[in-house]
């Protein structure tokens, strides 16, 4: 069932009200929305609402353990246990025939060939989202920062809320345990906010990325040696607002449904196509997962307080599991390694965000040394900005193409292909490619005074421009409307 | 506005509704009931493509009621002239 569905719709029409009657009594209400969101996977696959389910439970009585259990050994020993478990989960259904597959061509590479067997096992969605919030609740519990919830309700709906379940945003098991405990108050909906966070979503799903992977992208990267020099180069810029478009989406929509149910889960993309450098793109793309790497991978293994040579090895071996942890291939890992590089290259030259938590743009730009009193601010904050996106917009590559070889060939020709500079693009695309720029463009506090305008608009009239939006985009919608992009992951 | 502390959730900008529920359930109800009598093709689809059984001959028997009372009214003309126009515009067909 995806968001921007007739069946969805439906779907939310018939859980809003229960939840909001059911809200006094709050068990009952998390038992619903438990049982709601089974059914909202179930729609994609009745048994994988078991793994669901058995994952839930595994966690649940693991950090009932963990916080029964005085530090040592034996608490260690069960961790260990507990974070095996999930990420054995993962491994099997993920990661199992493409560890095979390189085995194999290793093996085969060193002239000892192997036969080993593959399974044949579809990927049940949202086992990767899944696995980030257990984790993300054994993790908080053992290191005490949690204490371990004794309600097997709250955890089954933690893992399993809806709105969060298929592709993020990623919500902290504290962030979400403690509106879980407490009746949700009808304050917390916020009608502006969740209105345009939905049909915004609706719009960047339903019409932006749509017409830009189906019109131009999707051709482009299928074969990209049968096209101009400048249909990669605009096939490049247009992935990157089209995977924008796309997952902000999702998370969009994901944070305004959230909502209205009366839970707040964090933000998710901070118009990130204008970082001026990679560490500041981390702080505004898929934020919820740079900021779970960062505090269950980085850090743990060291962060920076190593040394450099340390430091750069911890951003490697994150990066790179945060490429992989995208999917089971070396598209995935390359594109992950490069952004790694990047930010050991920031940080070589003093060019990352000096503070942690810095999020102004200028942060990079500013540190520049060898530039200072050389150019002006402004042109200093462009360079820095050109860099990081055309850096950016050349790893998509990686991301979108299918394979190692795929990716050769569209680098290759975009190079130095004879393909000439004519293009394909229409001008249904090309409009597309400037209104997903310009979502970039557009401050935040013009969002927050059209948010306060609707809030403070009649009845009639919000429900009339609610309707006259979504109207819109049904207009022009295409037939039917694909999966998003990170339900694959 | 970034989220540096993902721990911590940051108020949400906006104001709040005096009967935020109410609002919410009109703007909800409202739009949906809006949308299916000015696009009720896309219902009528929609039942058609659910699971053959009791389900579907009841939502598909509502679907082209509400169909034929859009048209008799003419309340879908807005959305057919839109598409016509928008397809021509852009040189696309119906799927």
């Amino acid at each position: 069932m995806l968001f921007p569905t007739i069946s969805f719709a439906v779907f939310f029409a018939v859980v809003f009200p229960l939840t909001w009657a059911l809200n006094s009594r709050n068990t009952c209400k998390k038992w619903f929305l438990v049982a709601a969101s089974y059914f909202f996977y179930a729609f994609w696959s009745v048994g994988y609402t078991l793994i669901l389910f058995a994952s839930s439970v595994f966690n649940f009585a693991l950090a009932l353990a963990l916080d029964s259990l005085p530090d040592g050994g034996a608490r260690r020993a069960l961790f260990w246990l507990a974070v095996a478990g999930n990420l054995a989960l993962l491994g099997y259904f993920k990661y199992y025939n493409f560890f095979v597959a390189q085995t194999m061509n290793v093996m085969m590479s060193l002239g000892l060939p192997l036969n080993l067997a593959f399974i044949e096992v579809a990927l049940p969605i949202a086992i990767s989202f899944l696995t980030f919030h257990a984790l993300s609740y054994i993790i908080d519990v053992y290191h005490r920062r949690l204490k371990a919830t004794r309600s097997l309700v709250d955890i089954l709906l933690y893992i399993s809320f809806f709105p969060h379940l298929i592709a993020g945003p990623i919500v902290r098991a504290k962030a979400f345990l403690e509106q879980t405990v407490r009746i949700s108050s009808p304050y917390d909906v916020r009608l502006g906010l969740s209105v345009f966070l939905i049909t915004g979503g609706l719009f960047k799903k339903v019409i932006v990325a749509n017409y830009l992977s189906t019109d131009f992208v999707d051709g482009v990267f299928r074969s990209p040696g049968d096209f101009s020099r400048l249909d990669l180069l605009f096939g490049m810029y247009a992935y990157a607002i089209q995977i924008y478009c796309d997952f902000s989406a999702y998370t969009d929509i994901a944070i305004g449904v959230a909502n209205l149910l009366g839970y707040r889960f964090p933000e998710n993309f901070n118009q990130p196509y204008r970082a001026t450098g990679v560490q500041d793109f981390w702080r505004r793309w898929h934020i919820t997962l740079s900021s779970w790497l960062r505090d269950y991978l980085y850090i743990p293994l060291g962060g920076s307080r190593g040394g450099r040579l340390a430091t750069w090895r911890n951003i490697l071996i994150t990066m790179g599991l945060g490429g992989l942890w995208h999917g089971a291939s070396l598209n995935f890992v390359f594109w992950g390694l490069l952004h790694g590089m990047a930010l050991v290259v920031e940080r070589m030259f003093g060019l990352h965000a000096p503070a942690e938590g810095t999020t102004k743009p200028q942060a990079a730009a500013d540190s520049l040394p060898r530039l200072r009193g050389r150019v002006g601010e402004g042109a200093r904050g462009a360079l820095a900005w050109f860099v990081t996106f055309h850096f950016v917009c050349l790893t998509w590559i990686f991301f979108r193409s299918p394979s190692l070889e795929a990716t050769q060939t569209y680098f290759s020709t975009l190079a130095w292909g004879d393909t000439g500079w004519s293009t394909t693009m229409t001008p249904l695309v090309a409009a597309m490619l400037v209104i997903g720029a310009a979502t970039q463009m557009v401050p935040n506090r013009w969002f927050e005074a059209l948010e306060a305008w609707y809030d403070r608009a009649s009845l009639p009239f919000q429900v009339a421009l609610t309707f006259a939006v979504i109207f819109l985009i049904v207009v022009a919608a295409p037939g039917g409307v694909p999966p998003f992009i990170y339900f694959q992951f | 506005m970034s989220l540096s502390d993902p721990d911590h959730i940051a108020p949400m900008p906006g104001k709040a509704q005096r009967y935020p529920l109410g609002a919410a359930a009109a703007v909800l109800y409202g739009t949906l009931i809006l949308l299916a009598l000015t696009v009720p093709r896309g219902l009528v689809n929609w039942s058609r493509d659910l699971d053959p059984g009791m389900r579907q001959t009841v939502m598909l028997d509502v679907a082209l009621a509400v169909q034929s009372a859009a048209r008799t009214l003419g309340l879908d003309r807005p959305y057919e002239a839109g598409r016509d126009l928008f397809l021509k515009a852009t040189g696309k067909t119906e799927d």
